[in-house]
């Protein structure tokens, strides 16, 4: 195992990490940032827009979103390029209150056309527990839903641009260089969101499910068409990548309405979700030893905002917030029972994670150059909202 | 072209900070689906390594599934370990150091197991005053004149170090200064926009071996195609 | 069921895994005298002739595989499992092939080998009846076009009137064959089971 000496990545990342001596390739590809042409690599993104443009009458592009902050930023500068964007969202029912707003807010509040696809929950939830009982991941099937659904659509309409915003891969761990200009592709998303873990890898021997009820967790089968139709850009290819910086403006510039966390000092990465600082960071843990507070710390360190020494106090802050896993279980109708089973067969590094009672939240010290960029945040009044199938 | 290495893939270019790749598998299934000619896989190996780097990786090789053809090589250094490698579903082998060997033993043993269509040569170079070119076993450039047992190759890798991962600047003089006929040649490090150069061009080679990046985009090959 | 003869030399793992594409019940033939007990004998052969020839000799499969011509059942060869049902093979000072079609693998007028993909074309209504009255096939297509991929450096030629023989689509190749088919017999000169999808759609074709 080895640590890089100025972030808090070590080489257990799912992504795979590489070092040239002391610093991990993170840091390295970071450092780029600082280096190009970030007026050319616009051009570059506008270019792409224009062939676009010409392409379909209707829609330019489609916007994958679930109404994070991120979302909003993508969609401020997708309208920035005066494209004539799709939005279009599969719902993961694991909104809370903030999350329906959020989404909500989105769609009325910069006026778009939208579609958000409801997936069969009795299929979705066979699959939950298919991936957690197989991978101990529950979020395989809403990834696989998320990175194929807009695809589909793409491709049914001849809508020729997917923008998503940024490349974990590249944010994260640096996997590729700036220049690279890595796009999405069937490579791309089995590799690094789904973790070589596809559809298949769930069915068969695991899920029983119908698979006529799996088309949109399926990628389209030929790829040869599809690159000619539709291709899927990363705005952090183009633009200077810098998430919490960006996310805090979509507070006040389009009332984006951030999440009062208990696992980390970010409010606004996932914020509306049930799960995803819950089990699904539990989760995490128990798989790869490290938690979304890591990430956002290793983030800070990068941009500026935090010394190492600062970062490690305050991921320590966080790092062993228990987390309770009964809502969730009680959503995927599994018994006290099938819980506890779970907790004692299941899980090994995160057991003291784990709590029935209410969570508190913290307000730890945070340094200047971190709280100019953090805003006030409300808590969830309720989890698990499921408006049936949605909106 | 794709590096593995214990088990893990590697991009094929930038080799000093070996960025990792992904899976193997996952990395072959794309490349099917892509169309790819021939996908070249390379274990890196530098000095000499303990056998046990090999058998590991050679346990996933035999694991692959591809029904695209594959050339495999990198750390094939005597004869005994012919043996390991005669079950692989590998249609071509590479060989490397065994172009500096004095004697032609390994790759005699090699033709006589797999056919003289199978045996192929690698050649990492450097192309300043002089040409350069690289012996993994030693970890070092050399001269050319170190070189032996070219004639024995079916088909030649040059694989320019200075270009890779650029677009277009391999050294395609390194031909006249190794004496090499490029139409038995592959050339590698630099070639992805060569394209063009060499429609309709006798000093073309038989083939370009693109990096991975032909990954980095989906079904990136029909740029190739479409420029032929 | 289908049999594949192992007799360690070649690539048989590409082909176990290309039947398995086809989704085809297959297993390896372990003992030559079961032969008769398989509807298609597949003969993969990769690498030195004369090696190839021994061992088949050595594994009592040089007969058998003549008895189980003679029976009529249907042996499908690739690459140098082709060039083997030749009369004569020139490779390695010169080999006696199994003579199932008069003809023979001789030297390709190439300094170096084959190795390449080229274009390639198959009509069904070329398979003789007697291998079409054994088939097992689903598949209703009946013609495909694509291309295929060659890596050797003999080749096969027949001047025998009986035999389907469709030439290398290369002009300097085109003495050479590509597939050659008479009666039960079928020989790719080309490696299906690395042609991508065609390799596997002609296969069921054929099958």
């Amino acid at each position: 195992m080895k640590n890089c000496k100025f972030c808090l990545y070590d080489s257990s990342h799912p992504f795979g990490m590489a070092y040239s001596g002391e610093k991990c390739l993170g840091c390295i590809t970071h450092k780029e940032k600082y280096n190009l042409n970030w007026v050319e690599k616009y051009s570059y993104l506008q270019e792409e827009v224009k062939i676009a443009k010409k392409k379909n009458k209707t829609y330019d592009c489609i916007v994958p979103v679930t109404g994070d902050a991120e979302d909003y930023f993508v969609i401020q500068e997708v309208l920035r390029l005066e494209m004539n964007p799709l939005v279009v969202s599969v719902n993961s029912y694991f909104y809370n209150d903030i999350g329906w707003t959020n989404l909500h807010n989105l769609i009325t509040h910069f006026d778009l056309d939208s579609w958000v696809y409801n997936p069969e929950k009795q299929t979705y939830q066979e699959l939950i527990r298919t991936s957690i009982r197989k991978y101990n991941h529950m979020y395989l099937p809403w990834l696989q839903l998320h990175t194929s659904f807009p695809v589909h659509v793409a491709n049914e309409k001849s809508i020729p641009l997917i923008v998503w915003g940024g490349n974990q891969a590249v944010e994260q761990v640096g996997k590729f260089s700036h220049k690279d200009s890595v796009e999405m592709s069937s490579w791309s998303r089995i590799e690094h969101d789904l973790f070589g873990k596809d559809i298949e890898s769930l069915i068969g021997n695991g899920a029983q499910v119908n698979e006529r009820k799996l088309n949109y967790y399926h990628y389209p089968d030929d790829l040869k068409k599809l690159s000619k139709k539709v291709k899927g850009l990363y705005l952090s290819n183009y633009l200077p990548w810098d998430p919490l910086k960006q996310n805090h403006s979509m507070v006040l510039k389009h009332g984006f309405k951030p999440e009062a966390n208990p696992y980390s000092f970010d409010p606004y990465e996932r914020a509306g979700s049930s799960v995803y600082y819950q089990i699904h960071d539990l989760l995490k843990f128990e798989r790869l030893g490290y938690r979304k507070i890591t990430d956002h710390c290793t983030r800070e360190i990068r941009h500026g905002r935090l010394t190492r020494t600062e970062a490690v106090k305050i991921e320590s802050n966080f790092i062993n917030n228990k987390i309770n896993v009964n809502p969730f279980f009680k959503w995927l109708n599994v018994t006290q029972t099938g819980i506890d089973w779970f907790i004692k067969h299941r899980l090994n590094k995160s057991t003291h994670l784990i709590s029935d009672s209410e969570i508190n939240y913290k307000t730890p010290y945070f340094p200047n150059k971190l709280k100019l960029v953090l805003s006030e945040a409300s808590k969830p009044k309720k989890q698990f909202i499921n408006y049936g199938k949605g909106v | 072209m794709i590096l593995f290495k214990n088990g893990y893939c590697y991009q094929s270019y930038g080799w000093n900070l070996l960025r990792p790749l992904g899976k193997l598998q996952n990395i072959v299934s794309h490349l099917d689906k892509y169309l790819i000619d021939d996908i070249t896989i390379i274990r890196p190996i530098r000095d000499n390594e303990n056998d046990s780097t090999l058998l590991s990786d050679l346990n996933e090789i035999k694991k692959l599934k591809s029904s695209t053809p594959i050339s495999f090589g990198g750390g094939i250094r005597n004869i005994n370990q012919l043996h390991l490698i005669s079950g692989l579903p590998v249609e071509r082998f590479v060989f490397s150091s065994a172009l500096f060997n004095k004697e032609s033993s390994l790759l005699r043993a090699a033709t006589d197991l797999f056919g003289r269509q199978a045996i192929v040569g690698l050649i990492p170079f450097k192309l300043e005053a002089q040409v350069s070119v690289f012996n993994s076993q030693i970890n070092k450039f050399v001269s050319v004149d170190k070189l032996n047992n070219i004639e024995l190759c079916d088909e030649v890798i040059l694989y320019d170090c200075e270009s890779e991962g650029s677009p277009n600047g391999f050294h395609k003089d390194v031909v006249n200064k190794l004496k090499i006929n490029p139409k038995n040649c592959v050339f590698s490090g630099g070639v992805s926009d060569l394209v063009n150069s060499f429609i309709n061009n006798n000093k073309a080679p038989k083939a370009l071996a693109v990096e991975n990046s032909i990954l980095h985009r989906e079904f990136s090959k029909s740029n190739y195609y479409e420029k032929l | 069921m289908i049999g594949i003869i192992d007799v360690g030399v070649g690539n048989i793992q590409s082909v176990k895994n290309w039947l398995d594409r086809c989704i085809v019940n297959w297993e390896i033939i372990d003992n030559y005298k079961k032969l008769k007990n398989y509807s298609l004998i597949i003969l993969p052969g990769v690498g030195s002739a004369k090696l190839f020839s021994d061992n088949l000799k050595k594994y009592g499969l040089f007969e058998e595989l003549k008895k189980a011509n003679e029976r009529g059942q249907r042996i499908l060869g690739i690459c140098l499992g082709t060039q083997i049902f030749m009369d004569y093979l020139e490779e390695d000072g010169g080999i006696e092939g199994l003579g199932f079609i008069n003809g023979k693998a001789l030297k390709l007028n190439l300094k170096e080998s084959n190795t390449c993909w080229l274009p390639f074309s198959f009509n069904k209504n070329n398979l003789s009846k007697d291998w079409l009255k054994k088939s097992e096939t689903t598949s209703r297509k009946t013609k495909l076009s694509g291309r295929v991929f060659y890596n050797h450096n003999y080749g096969i030629t027949s001047i025998d009137n009986n035999v389907f023989n469709q030439k290398i689509e290369l002009d300097s190749l085109s003495s050479f064959s590509s597939i050659i088919h008479k009666k039960n017999i079928v020989g790719f000169q080309f490696h299906p089971e690395k042609s991508q999808e065609l390799g596997e759609i002609l296969f069921k074709m054929i099958l």
